[in-house]
């Protein structure tokens, strides 16, 4: 049976390969979109996995100013190695235009190791002035090997070469990270910062990278010390993190293919099936009972889903590299293995769903007699005629019109799978118009990019004349300045998190909080307000502003990665050793880079300071920075948040972009490449129809028209149907994702007509092309051979 | 001059290396009025003759003339648009659409040929009543008997009054009944001075003719013969 079933589907292949060449390709590119969405869910972990794996990064590091800490470290089981503590301070990279905050490491002449940062290009400092940079930040600064860079500190200024672009071993690369860091010599740090370091780090490499995981849990037992820090394996999590809008989209895109590889199959096998019904007849009078003919049949496709898995996996793994994104470009990742695990079930998923789709097809075709299918198949006469050809007559369209239509749902399975082909790519090109609409629009939007509620961050240089907060007042004079605020940052750890009362325990008599120890000790920002708090508009999710000393407000990866809640009153530990108790009385997004941040109310947390300003409306913030820097030359590195969000949101869109045209184009060629096909079908099915037609004076340019109808009912109800299931889907993403960014509901817009218009004409020169496939061989069918074709 | 003329027609089909003949240089007239059977046997290129003079199909050689004009060079288009008026024809298996009424099926080369929807009722109407088919128009092909899908593809050939009408073995799915019905319908349209030809191998329906064409190997090789009558007596 096996090799009667091979034999055929070689057959077949040599005979008719367009119909099998149809269906394969549109299983390879469901398999490849599902390949591909777990590649990129793979792509930047796996990439810094062996980054990391590859070279001496560290697998964890500790903020800790204590050097017997490090010798108490050195001695643990399971730890290889230890780095020497290494001297940071904040600063300002000023290179050509571009201002923006950085974190100052303090390095030696020669790598330490393990290292805070891998060399990507170019080599290690070995002169006080040269000084490495992230790879993240030279490319959105524009740095190249060579260039001098100027570092501003509260203390002074330098100018130093960067003579190599590093991979931080501290954490994600910029921009995913920030502030960005820059590596270079201890008398630049010490001169620039004023001796004002933050907590040394120390890196730490372990024997076995995945107890990365509990080592502080570990540490902090053997050493007493509570220990805080950061593993590699949550720089990770955030690397894998930033591709998940394109691996939630090509996931969606898999589901819309696979869909739609089910209806090209259904068609293509059908069609196959037709030519075949008096070679079913013959293998039936041989012997073989329709179950076999059936099982040869999806035997037949089955090795078709297999092959066309492979390609579509190997397809996915070539292309993982383009959809992976920026990450993956700056984590240099080679693209991820071929994991059998999780890639055989994508095409065993593949196999099973061809097999569910042929196999009614298939038990068609074995319908009726022996003898029926040696006349060519057991015809269904119909018992009546078709309601669009009844309507068409009604309203007295033109002949060619009544033909085209009539037969449009004479098969409706076959009709509503057509439709729903080319429902799914219509969906899936509005769903890209209406993310690329909306991602405009939230560039503009105040609601989503002032947040956090400012536009501008100052940082002083020099020594700070009358302190932050007294320059913050001074700057609200400044014309387009609508108010100020200061921030103090520094890096904390959570000490203690007990869940909040609940109303009943409060109102117990006697009630005293419970103290539980809260489970992670990675470290996030804790940012210290005092100014025009008020004035400031907080986009609040959940809860209130913080009004009154001893309230905070936490991000939303508190909540995510902290299970922080509003009413909780919490212990954190700032970077220095000093703790401090506060309530959370709301919850805010993008409160830092990572959304990791607590912002207390009225504490100064001491750490970082800068000054913030929000802009009045209508005032650009690159004209009120121009106007900062002409009062007050030289005072302030000054860094445009807004302008920073601006290019965040581009690059992202850029990539999305990316994607998403090469996702649309697939989808729509295999939706058309289907119609063809199933217009194909029907010129077979009604080849001795149009060799009447032509007998009783039908031109061939009204068989191409009639066939052209046909094909544009089928595509005009897809779009009827495509156009807004596009539209509110992506309003569900915008609301379900966006939610959880704390965006406000209803956020997505509606794209300009001009992009309908835009979009339809594509749509119309693809389905007219493919569709013309048919519509001409109908034309040219040949009189005297259509009418004696099998009915 | 001729009704229609076909002058040392051959049709050739096959690949290069493997051609079949079915006309080997056959040369026919019909007059105007007449009623001619074709006959011959199976495989002597009487249909391949019919579908070149009607325009179905092309000659390999040889010309085609219709009321005085050579037609056979003429392109698709003006081919179908001279089927239109002038060509009808009527198949041995009916060739109806299957998913058309009688009465659609009809009305579909009128409108084709660009009558209003009003003048093709009004027609098809007409033929229905004749053919005796009235409380059968909204049925479809597959419900009615074979007698009455022939005659329904009679009156479709009609419909347009074409010049001639092209009949491909009418009869060789019918009955005997039906077979006598339908020579009677073909009479009736002669005395409306419809052109006919027909191609059979039902001595009946030859006798049924005013003349007799007999074909063998692709050629004519006898065209004046005089039917016998007796044998056509219904």
């Amino acid at each position: 049976m096996l090799r009667v079933t091979f034999r055929l589907w070689l057959a077949e292949l040599r005979t008719r390969p367009m119909p099998l060449l149809l269906a394969g390709m549109a299983v390879a590119c469901a398999v490849a979109l599902a390949s591909l969405a777990v590649g990129v869910s793979k792509a930047g972990g796996v990439g810094y996995e062996r980054v990391i794996a590859n070279s001496d990064g560290a697998h964890a590091w500790i903020f800790n100013d204590s050097q017997a800490l490090s010798e108490q470290l050195a001695g643990m089981p399971g730890v290889t190695e230890v780095s020497a503590p290494l001297r940071r301070a904040q600063g300002t990279l000023v290179a050509g235009e571009t201002t923006l905050p950085v974190s100052l490491w303090a390095v030696p002449f020669e790598a330490p190791s393990p290292t805070p940062t891998l060399i990507q290009k170019g080599r290690w400092p070995q002169s006080p002035l040269e000084g490495i940079v992230d790879s993240g930040l030279a490319a959105r600064a524009g740095i190249a090997l060579g260039d001098a860079v100027q570092i501003n500190g509260t203390a002074g200024t330098a100018q130093i070469v960067i003579v190599g672009f590093g991979l931080s071993t501290t954490g994600a690369p910029y921009p995913f990270n920030r502030p960005a860091e820059l590596f270079t010599s201890l008398e630049v740090v010490e001169s620039v910062s004023g001796g004002r370091f933050a907590a040394n780090a120390v890196g730490v490499r372990l024997a076995n990278a995945d107890e990365a995981e509990g080592f502080f849990a570990t540490a902090s037992e053997r050493t007493g010390v509570s220990i805080g820090g950061i593993t590699w394996l949550q720089i990770q999590k955030t690397i894998a993190n930033t591709s998940r809008p394109a691996e939630i989209l090509l996931g969606a895109f898999a589901v819309f293919a696979f869909l739609a590889a089910g209806f090209v199959l259904v068609n293509s096998v059908s069609a196959a099936l037709l030519g075949k019904r008096r070679q079913i007849g013959l293998l039936r009078a041989a012997g073989l009972t329709p179950a076999q003919i059936v099982a040869i049949v999806v035997g037949q496709y089955s090795i078709l889903a297999v092959a066309a898995g492979i390609v579509g996996i190997t397809i996915g793994w070539l292309l993982t590299p383009i959809f992976a994104g920026r990450v993956a470009t700056l984590l240099r990742a080679p693209r991820p293995p071929v994991d059998p695990l999780v890639e055989a079930p994508i095409v065993l998923f593949g196999v099973v769903l061809v097999a569910i789709f042929v196999l009614v097809p298939a038990l068609n075709s074995v319908r009726g007699s022996v003898n029926e299918s040696l006349n060519g198949g057991a015809n269904k006469r119909p018992s009546r005629t078709p309601f669009l050809a009844r309507a068409a007559a009604a309203i007295h369209l033109p002949v060619s019109l009544r033909i085209g239509s009539k037969d449009t749902f004479a098969n409706l399975p076959r009709a509503t799978m057509t439709i729903g082909a080319i429902a799914l790519a219509i969906a899936t090109i509005v769903l890209s118009l209406t993310l690329e609409a909306t991602a405009r629009a939230i560039a503009d939007d105040p609601r989503i990019v002032g947040q956090p509620a400012y536009q501008l961050r100052l940082t002083l240089r020099g020594r700070v004349r009358g302190g932050y907060d007294a320059t913050a007042a001074e700057l609200e004079s400044t014309p387009g300045v609508l108010t100020t605020m200061v921030e103090r940052t520094q890096r904390g750890t959570l000490v203690e998190a007990p869940p909040p009362p609940t109303a009943t325990e409060q109102a117990s008599p006697g009630f005293t909080p419970p103290t539980t120890q809260p489970g992670g000790r990675e470290p996030f920002d804790l940012i210290g307000l005092s100014g025009d708090i008020d004035a400031m508009p907080f986009n609040v999710v959940e809860g209130r502003m913080a009004s009154a000393s001893g309230e905070a407000l936490a991000g939303l990866g508190m909540v995510r990665d902290y299970g922080v809640s509003v009413g909780q009153t919490i212990r954190v530990r700032g970077e220095g050793g000093g703790e401090f108790v506060v309530t959370i009385t709301g919850i805010v997004p993008n409160a830092s880079s990572d959304d990791r941040a607590i912002l207390f109310r009225g504490i100064n947390a001491g750490g970082r300071s800068s000054i913030v300003l929000r802009t009045r409306p209508g005032a650009k913030p690159s004209e009120v920075a121009r106007t900062i820097e002409i009062n007050a030359p030289g005072r302030f590195d000054i860094d445009n948040l807004a302008a920073a969000f601006a290019i965040d949101l581009k690059d992202q869109r850029d990539n999305l972009r990316a994607v998403l045209v090469s996702l649309d184009s697939a989808l729509l060629v295999v939706a058309f490449a289907n119609l063809a096909g199933v217009m194909l079908l029907t010129v077979r099915e009604r080849t001795r129809e149009i060799g009447i037609l032509r007998t009783l004076g039908f031109t061939g340019e009204q068989v191409f028209a009639s066939i052209a109808v046909a094909a544009a009912i089928y595509v005009l109800i897809g779009i009827i149907i495509g156009a807004p299931t596009g539209y509110f889907v992506t309003r569900g993403l915008f609301d379900f994702y966006g939610g959880q960014a704390g965006w406000p509901g209803g956020i997505a817009v509606v794209p300009p007509v001009a992009w309908f218009l835009g979009a339809a004409a594509v749509v119309l020169v693809v389905s007219g092309v493919l569709v013309s496939i048919p519509a001409r061989i109908a034309a040219r069918l040949e009189i005297r051979d259509a009418l004696i074709a099998d009915p | 001059m001729s009704l229609v003329e076909g002058r040392g027609l051959v049709r050739v089909f096959g690949s290069p290396g493997a051609e079949v003949a079915a006309l080997r240089g056959a040369d026919i007239r019909i007059e105007q009025k007449e009623i001619v059977a074709i006959v011959g046997p199976s495989g002597c290129g009487k249909s391949t003759l019919i579908s070149i003079l009607g325009g179905l199909d092309r000659p390999t050689g040889g010309e085609v003339w219709l009321d005085g004009k050579r037609i056979d060079d003429l392109s698709a288009s003006a081919w179908a648009r001279l089927r239109r008026k002038s060509v009808g024809f009527v198949f041995q298996s009916f060739n109806l659409v299957e998913n058309l009424s009688a009465a659609d099926n009809i009305e579909l080369p009128a409108l084709i040929a660009g009558s209003t929807a009003k003048q093709a009722r009004i027609r098809r109407e007409e033929l229905l009543e004749r053919l005796g088919l009235s409380a059968r128009a909204k049925l479809l092909p597959s419900q009615l008997s074979g007698g009455e899908r022939q005659r329904v593809a009679v009156a479709r050939g009609v419909v347009n009054r074409p010049t001639i009408l092209f009949a491909d073995e009418p009869t060789g799915a019918l009955d005997s009944e039906a077979t006598v019905a339908m020579l009677n319908l073909f009479r009736d349209l002669h005395h409306d001075g419809q052109t006919t030809v027909i191609v059979t191998h039902d001595p009946l329906v030859a006798a049924a003719a005013n003349r007799i064409v007999a074909m063998k190997d692709g050629v004519v090789v006898s065209a004046d013969a005089e039917p016998e009558r007796k044998s056509a007596a219904s």
